[in-house]
């Protein structure tokens, strides 16, 4: 599935004429995207499949009134981060979790032997999936979404300087796991 | 330092999120729950809204989808923290729904006997075998013609629960429906239905409990929830650990006294919502 430039125009146009087709096209085309995303945020797969259906369900539900300025692939990537924010909003019990950083695990052994871009892959992910749910949050809000710390203090409910602290935790466990890597530089 | 953080957050562009989900099977699901909904009616509008405005309103919007024709009253009722409320409709069934949820219902329209549920509640259904009483729970359809259950969403898995207190209850999702008679719930998640036994149904409403040789994590678990409480084990082991005893709309610190006791921990009120348990042993 290619994404050309104006595949997103094609889909609109599409969509304009035939809603039904157009919405098959648009979903066939996205939703992998868009789970992606919501993926990212919340990391669990179940979950991220059901709100990315539930994005998908808004832009069907207001077929009749959306008007969609941007690129459709914009306009589907921010609704997945607001439904994402959304979710993490009205689930603050579910993530009130401890911010107790988890220890350092030791490099998977092996791991010199595969390719380097994908031991690196490999690591980062392990790690940033390892941080406190609320540290991860902020990190991957911050560092994939682009938000400013302004902004995820107001959709996380804390305050500005948590954020911060949160991301230099994040920061400091990264640098500790990913020594190796930082090293050979 | 500084310089370092730069590098790892560089390196962090590795983060490998990405999610291969099976289209056909998502938009099949996708489909089916399109065709559930109630079309919206908004008139159109031909102004251009700025997109975040727009997709924030895409967002609001959909929450109206149970728009009806005019005539019949539409009720919408959110309860906050602490917050029980009871509702009683005009086919004579009654509702008590739980803190943090949200109901929709037709209060006046008696042959209309369907509502939607966001959190948990408890029902008690008038009987009418010419029109069954339906609770809409996320994907998950609940259908009586005269019962009393209780419906919950676990905030933590996103499944909902549902438990028969007497009757006959019908739970439907996507494909698959399951019959429940009293004492009996299950689960659902992921489109996969559990059956197991259940208890202390409806127990948040009257805070009456039956245990009967429940695990501790278990009693503790339910206890927890309904009192808005935190309790933490100094000594894991006792979480395995099988109790039986009941409690009448007791005290929160009755209660852990109780099951302290019962397994000699040393019980520690750390303020007025978190408790320690220590030492102690299954007896």
């Amino acid at each position: 599935m290619t994404n050309q430039p104006n595949k997103s125009e094609e889909i609109l146009e599409l969509f304009a004429k035939d809603p039904d087709k157009g919405m098959e096209m648009m979903f066939r085309t996205y939703f992998g995207l868009v789970s992606s995303i919501v993926y990212r945020v919340l990391n669990d797969s179940a979950l991220a499949e059901d709100i990315s259906q539930e994005v998908f369900l808004s832009v069907w539900k207001n077929r009749e009134t959306i008007k969609i300025t941007s690129s459709l692939k914009s306009y589907l990537a921010t609704a997945a981060r607001n439904k994402a924010l959304n979710y993490i909003r009205d689930n603050k019990v579910k993530f009130a979790g401890g911010d107790e950083m988890p220890e350092v695990p030791d490099m998977t052994p092996g791991v010199e032997k595969e390719i380097a871009g994908k031991a690196l892959k490999k690591r980062v992910t392990q790690l940033i999936d390892l941080l406190p749910e609320r540290c991860r949050h902020t990190f991957v809000l911050s560092r994939f979404e682009n938000l400013t710390y302004k902004q995820i203090a107001v959709e996380m409910g804390i305050s500005e300087k948590t954020v911060e602290n949160q991301i230099s935790k994040a920061l400091a466990f990264l640098r500790t796991g990913l020594a190796s890597f930082l090293d050979e530089k | 330092m500084e310089n370092l953080n730069k590098k790892v957050w560089d390196l962090s562009e590795n983060y490998d999120k990405q999610l291969n989900p099976n289209i056909d099977a998502a938009w099949s699901e996708f489909d089916r729950r399109r065709k559930s909904l109630t079309d919206t009616k908004v008139a159109k509008r031909s102004f251009l809204l700025p997109l975040s405005i727009a997709a924030g309103l895409a967002l609001a919007v959909g929450f109206f989808f149970l728009n009806r024709p005019t005539g019949q009253q539409f009720q919408n009722l959110a309860t906050s923290e602490n917050q029980i409320e009871n509702i009683s409709l005009s086919d004579g069934s009654e509702m008590w729904v739980n803190e943090n949820s949200s109901i929709s219902y037709f209060s006046s329209k008696e042959d209309e006997r369907t509502v939607s549920l966001e959190g948990e509640a408890y029902f008690e259904v008038a009987p009418n075998k010419a029109k069954p009483f339906t609770v809409k729970s996320g994907k998950v359809e609940i259908k009586v013609v005269g019962t009393a259950f209780n419906v919950r969403e676990i905030k933590a898995s996103g499944a909902i629960e549902v438990e028969v207190k007497s009757g006959i209850v019908e739970v439907i999702t996507g494909a698959k429906k399951v019959q429940l008679k009293k004492g009996e719930s299950v689960i659902v998640a992921a489109e996969k239905l559990t059956k197991k036994v259940g208890n202390n149904i409806g127990g948040w409403r009257t805070k009456e409990f039956i245990f009967n040789k429940q695990s501790v994590a278990d009693i503790l678990e339910e206890i927890q929830r309904v009192y808005d409480v935190k309790v933490v084990f100094r000594n894991r082991d006792l979480e395995k650990c099988t109790f039986t005893t009941n409690f009448q709309d007791e005290s929160i610190d009755n209660i852990l006294e109780v099951i302290a006791t019962g397994l000699g921990c040393e019980l520690k009120k750390v303020n007025d919502t978190s408790f320690v348990l220590k030492g102690g042993s299954c007896s």
